[in-house]
């Protein structure tokens, strides 16, 4: 564990946060302009797993463990989300055949 | 613990009533129970006009905790001025349920015991000492209210309803601040009860600010010129019995509130703002007295008497001084039974004739002498003539205002001028001529005789011996003006 | 041993005694069939006359002159202390015997008079309330007693003006004389306050103990005055508050006679003769009274001289003879004010009801133009309206050349001009007068043959009235017998207690002169008589139709100077303009639309709103970076 930790020390703290926010934009960005529900679901993991790289990362250099447990429960949260939407997708398909985010604007009131 | 029963006996009452349904003798029940709360609060009375009035303000005060690690609790007790509102809400109930002329609300479990829950709220108004207590049963009177208005309104009642809540409930919002302003200003450990609001430790412009968040509340209620637009509405479509206890008690909550919550709390806002709340009240009753001339149903009209006596009373409350504040209260008891006695008219005659429209009516004297000889009195009451309990009132608030500045009591005088000018103008409409389309007109029944004349006895009795009602209230309203003027001083 | 101060302690059932009158024939009015509700109420009036009476003989034996009777604590509120006390002292005595006397024979009258009319009962139930308030207001010990009296007499008045309420015209009569009665009631009202503020008590003893701190024209003290002035001059009929008097007229001629002539409308004299140490002390309000009362009188008489109606005369010459009285008061002379209030309350209430009498022979028939010839029909009704007329203007020895004498001497001695308009009025009395009775009783009948067919003499229950108050007319004068002609002045030397006249008139003016001007004004009368018998008789002139368009004069003059329209169109029409249109406008447009444009505001700001949330989650997200991205921003600049 601890060469785990000088390896990740090679690399130095602002390479992580640029890489995360690139991450994180991308999956923003990925949530505004697409329009299919899977790739926006990925999107979010995307943005989900670029914060837990930089939980991470910010754990080692702090050489807290503290916000590794949080990327733990991100993963379960991130597991369950996917479980659900993934539900909601397929039920989706099957009722209007189409994966499309605009079609449930229906739900408006 | 005789308040605690004062209070619980409606809330009993409507709750035995709300489970009789479509039954002959609901009427009778409901008038049993009401007059059992007369007989109570009555005794009451006597028992508080034989205590030694000056020892303490609040008389049988009752404590139960509630919520103490915030100075909430149940904190009721009685004084001269709420002795009177009691009084008021007490004795006009019986009326109120026995001219009740509609079939289907006769025999209503739900309205009677509506009509009991809001004079178990209005108890609760009158008696609390603890502001919370007092703002949760300000507002539990809008509900029975509300819910009476709109099943058994009259045209258009869903948008005059949620206008009456609506604007209402602004009104008791406005105060909700002010009062937790106020809280977190009493000394350590804050408090909710009157004793705490007394000694908040308020700057003269906090005071300045706070007056008009409070008396806005209040004056939504009474209602005062410019809040008054609710009003006329609601009372020309409300069931007429809905529209009795509205002008002869609810009415009341505003002038009581504004007493007890309004000039001990910020006397230092009372005092700089005073003058422009009189002059805008007089404008209110001079305008309304103008506006009630030409209205052209009855019902409606007797509305805009209502809004222009509260313009008075109104001003006279800020004229600050004993006997106009006596006026007041002496005023809400007179009003509350002429104004009961006149939308009975009111009703009575939309009952018999199906309108209420002034132009389809006329004559009503030549078939029925009796019925319009109440109204006469009823009137005479109305526009302040002496013997009627109207002049006394009428009388104190403009001495009251005189003392204050001979201006503004002469235009408060012209109350007198005005409200004669309208309602014998609309007295003669209804009444006098000789009109054919009330030809049919039966004279009043029996039962609705001795209600009248019961009405004008009162009126007559307490003009005739005013003491009876401001001996009441004398002390405490002395002792509300002594505590006034050391902390205005 | 009847003494003073023992009868004293009864004085109280004086106005209980109309009251209980009230009641009885109120409550029990379908019990009552003929004439037993008349009676009752004659009955229970005479008893009230009689305790008057009983008290006014122990009270000239006694050596005390006024008595304060306090019965119970009325108003009791702070500093504002009110018994509800009654004062019987000469002033008061006089008014109370006026009140109950002429209303006796009044009631007894009506008996005869009102017989036939269906509310009967009710009637006599009014005039009864109207006597025990006219008699309250005249026992009241203070002020606001005296107003409690003041306003029932008003209601009463509206009650009996307007008592034949089928005849929406009458109700507007009644109306308008209650309205115009408000007006000066508010002025007396706050004159009663600003006196509660400046003497700490209503009581007239106690206010008049404490005017010796005040010098004369003090302003606190003219404001007071001036308000209670404007509260006599609503209820005295005085400029400008006159019209309501005329037009009262429509209710029934009793009334007229009793509210309308002798008693209701000398209340405001009453009012400032009770308040002569008051009004002594403000000659600018003295001054006042005077002009106004001047001008009325002569007013009223040029408008009297062109009315066709036999009781719009007498109504306009009522206006006229009030104005002598405020004459009479304006010159601080407050005795001799009483004294014509006594003499005229006899004459007037005889005239009034001669009309009756004429009105009743004639079914109803007002209009003078066509009367005529009754003389011989009518001929107790003939006699008693002579003595009147003759009463009235002033002809020697009958009771009003006395009276009005008094009040022309006095004003002779404050100015010779005064004197000159006052007696320039009475000649005009005198020549409507004539003109009223030679057009009533001479020449031939003008009516239809029917009508002619029915006139008769009036029963006895109608005509003893007229011939005791005839009898009173003509001795009336000598109550107050001048000096001058070997008389005491006893009425004045009576009234002394209650009254002070104002000091500067104190100075007498030669015997000579007195009777030069006496003979002046009696040969004057004469002229006018003839004047009037060569217009009416001899040519028979006849006042024209109404369809026959008058000159100028004649025209403003019949139509009393358009001041009903001038009120009508300064005051009736603005104001139901602003209650018919104006302010619903505003109501509607102003503040109606304030209250509800929070409500539409708010609606449509939620139909804004509500597009936002419209289920595109890309506008959401979108709506969720920008927030974030700009939190962070604020975060990292701010």
């Amino acid at each position: 564990m601890k060469d785990m930790s000088v390896a990740l020390k090679f690399i130095p703290l602002d390479h992580y946060v640029l890489l995360c926010i690139i991450l994180f934009s991308i999956g923003v960005l990925g949530v505004l302009y697409r329009r299919n529900t899977i790739i926006i679901i990925m999107c979010i993991e995307l943005m989900l797993n670029s914060v837990n790289l930089l939980l991470t990362a910010f754990s080692v250099y702090h050489s807290d463990p503290t916000g590794q447990i949080f990327v733990f429960f991100i993963m379960v949260v991130a597991a369950a989300e996917v479980a659900v939407g993934l539900a909601i997708l397929v039920m989706m398909k099957r009722n209007i055949d189409s994966v499309d985010i605009n079609l449930l604007s229906r739900l408006k009131w | 613990m005789m308040l605690i029963l004062i209070l619980l006996l409606p809330v009993f009452s409507s709750l035995l009533l709300i489970f009789m349904q479509r039954l002959a003798w609901v009427k009778f029940l409901s008038f049993g129970l009401s007059f059992l709360e007369l007989l109570l609060v009555s005794y009451q009375l006597l028992a508080f006009q034989s205590l030694n009035l000056s020892a303490f303000p609040f008389q049988f005060s009752t404590h139960f905790n509630w919520l103490p690690q915030y100075g909430i609790e149940l904190y009721f007790g009685l004084d001269g001025i709420s002795a009177v509102m009691i009084l008021i809400t007490a004795l006009v109930m019986p009326f109120i349920i026995l001219f009740g002329n509609d079939d289907v609300l006769n025999k209503s479990g739900r309205f009677h015991s509506f009509l009991h829950l809001t004079q178990a709220a209005l108890m609760g108004v009158f008696l609390s000492l603890n502001v919370i207590v007092f703002y949760i049963f300000w507002e539990i009177t809008l509900i029975p209210i509300f819910i009476s208005m709109l099943v058994w309104g009259e045209e258009n009642k869903e948008a005059i309803t949620l206008k009456f809540f609506i604007y209402t409930f602004l009104g008791s919002l406005s105060l909700l601040f002010a009062f937790l302003f106020v809280y977190f200003q009493t000394p350590l450990p804050h408090s909710f009860n009157f004793e705490a609001f007394l000694n908040a430790d308020l700057t003269s412009s906090a005071q300045s600010w706070l007056f008009w968040f409070l008396f806005v509340g209040f004056a939504i209620k009474i209602p005062l010129f410019p809040f008054h637009s609710w009003q006329p509405q609601t009372y020309t479509i409300a069931p007429g019995q809905i529209t009795m206890i509205l002008s002869a008690v609810l009415m009341k909550m505003g002038v009581y509130g504004m007493l007890r919550w309004l000039l001990p709390i910020v006397p230092l806002g009372v005092a700089q703002w005073n003058t422009v709340v009189i002059v805008l009240s007089l404008i209110g009753m001079v305008y309304a007295s103008v506006m009630a001339l030409q209205q052209k149903n009855l019902k409606t009209m007797v509305a805009w008497s209502s809004v222009a006596h509260g313009g008075l009373i109104g001003a006279a409350i800020f004229a600050i001084s004993v006997q106009s504040v006596q006026g007041v209260i002496f005023q809400s008891f007179a009003h509350a039974i002429i104004i009961s006695g006149l939308f009975a008219v009111v009703i009575i005659i939309e009952k018999r004739t199906g309108t209420s429209m002034i132009k389809n009516l006329g004559g009503i004297r030549l078939t029925a002498p009796v019925f319009a000889g109440f109204f006469l009195i009823l009137v005479l009451g109305s526009i302040g003539l002496p013997l009627t309990n109207g002049f006394v009132a009428e009388f104190l608030m403009i001495l009251g205002l005189y003392g204050l500045n001979p201006c503004l009591a002469f235009f408060g005088g012209f109350s007198m001028i005005l409200g004669a000018i309208y309602m014998l103008y609309n007295y003669q409409k209804v009444c006098l001529g000789n009109n054919t389309n009330t030809i049919d007109f039966k004279e009043i029944g029996t039962t609705e005789m001795i209600l009248f004349a019961l009405l004008s006895f009162i009126i007559i009795l307490t003009g005739v011996l005013p003491g009876l009602i401001l001996n009441l209230s004398q002390i405490s309203v002395e002792e509300l003006f002594s505590n006034f003027y050391s902390l205005t001083n | 041993m009847v003494t003073f101060s023992n009868i004293v302690k009864y004085a109280w059932l004086v106005p209980l005694l109309p009251f209980a009158g009230f009641l009885i024939i109120i409550f029990f009015s379908r019990l009552l069939k003929g004439k037993s509700s008349g009676i009752i109420a004659s009955a229970l009036i005479s008893l009230s006359f009689l305790i008057s009476l009983l008290m006014f003989f122990a009270q000239s034996d006694s050596a005390v002159k006024s008595i304060t009777l306090n019965i119970f604590s009325w108003l009791d509120v702070g500093a504002l202390k009110i018994p509800f006390e009654l004062l019987i002292d000469p002033l008061s005595l006089n008014m109370m015997l006026i009140v109950s006397g002429v209303g006796l024979l009044i009631h007894v009258f009506s008996i005869g008079y009102m017989l036939h009319d269906e509310r009967f009962n009710t009637f006599f139930a009014y005039m009864n309330l109207f006597s025990a308030s006219m008699l309250l207001l005249v026992m009241g010990a203070n002020y606001l007693i005296l107003f409690m009296g003041w306003e029932g007499v008003g209601l009463c008045s509206y009650l009996l003006i307007g008592f034949w309420f089928k005849n929406d015209l009458y109700n507007l009569a009644a109306r308008k004389a209650f309205v115009m009665n408000r007006i000066g009631d508010l002025g007396f009202i706050l004159g009663i306050i600003l006196l509660f503020f400046t003497f700490r008590t209503l009581n007239f003893s106690g206010v008049f103990a404490q005017l010796s701190a005040f010098t004369p024209n003090n302003s606190t003290i003219v404001i007071i005055t001036l308000l209670l002035l404007v509260g006599a001059l609503g209820k005295s009929a005085q400029i400008p508050l006159f019209t309501w008097l005329p037009d009262a007229m429509a209710g029934p001629t009793p009334v007229s006679a009793l509210i309308h002539a002798a008693t209701m409308v000398t209340a405001g004299i009453y009012l400032i003769a009770r308040s002569s140490l008051l009004f002594n002390l403000a000659p600018f309000t003295l001054d006042i009274i005077l002009a106004i009362g001047l001008i009325t009188a002569l007013f009223a008489a040029t408008i009297g001289i062109y009315q066709n109606d036999i009781k719009k005369v007498l109504a306009y010459s009522t206006v006229s003879q009030l104005g002598y009285m405020f004459i009479a008061l304006g010159l601080g002379v407050y005795s001799s004010a009483i004294f014509h209030l006594t003499t005229h309350a006899f004459f007037k209430a005889l005239l009034f009801l001669g009309a009756g009498s004429i009105i009743h022979a004639l079914s109803g028939e007002q209009d003078i133009r066509k009367m005529g010839g009754l003389k011989k029909k009518l001929p107790i009704t003939f006699l008693t309206f002579l003595i009147a007329t003759l009463a009235i203007s002033g002809f020697p020895p009958f009771s009003g050349f006395f009276s009005k004498d008094e009040i022309l001497m006095a004003a002779f001695a404050r100015n010779p001009l005064i004197y000159v308009l006052g007696l320039f009025g009475a000649l005009m009395t005198c020549f409507y007068m004539f003109r009223l009775l030679f057009l009533v009783f001479y020449n031939q009948f003008r009516g239809t043959p029917e009508q002619e067919s029915h006139i008769h003499e009036s029963p006895a229950l109608i005509s003893v009235p007229l011939i005791i108050l005839a009898i009173l007319s003509v001795v009336g004068g000598f109550l107050n017998f001048p000096e001058i002609f070997g008389g005491k002045a006893a009425q004045a030397n009576f009234l002394s207690v209650s009254l002070t006249n104002y000091a500067s008139n104190a100075g007498h003016m030669a015997v000579s002169t007195e009777w030069i001007l006496m003979a002046v004004s009696v040969l004057f009368l004469l002229f006018i008589v003839a004047f009037a018998y060569n217009r009416f008789i001899k040519q028979k002139m006849l006042p024209a139709g109404d369809e026959i368009p008058l000159a100028f004069i004649p025209k403003l003059l019949s139509n009393k100077y358009y001041v009903d329209e001038l009120y009508n169109w300064l005051i009736v029409m603005p104001y139901t303009a602003l209650s018919e249109k104006v302010f619903p406008k505003m109501e509607l447009n102003i503040i109606d639309k304030t209250v509800n444009s929070f409500g539409e505001y708010t609606m449509w700001l939620g139909e804004k709103v509500r597009r936002i949330q419209a289920g595109n989650i890309s506008f959401y997200v979108f709506a969720m970076v920008t927030g974030v991205i700009f939190f962070i921003i604020i975060n990292l600049y701010f």
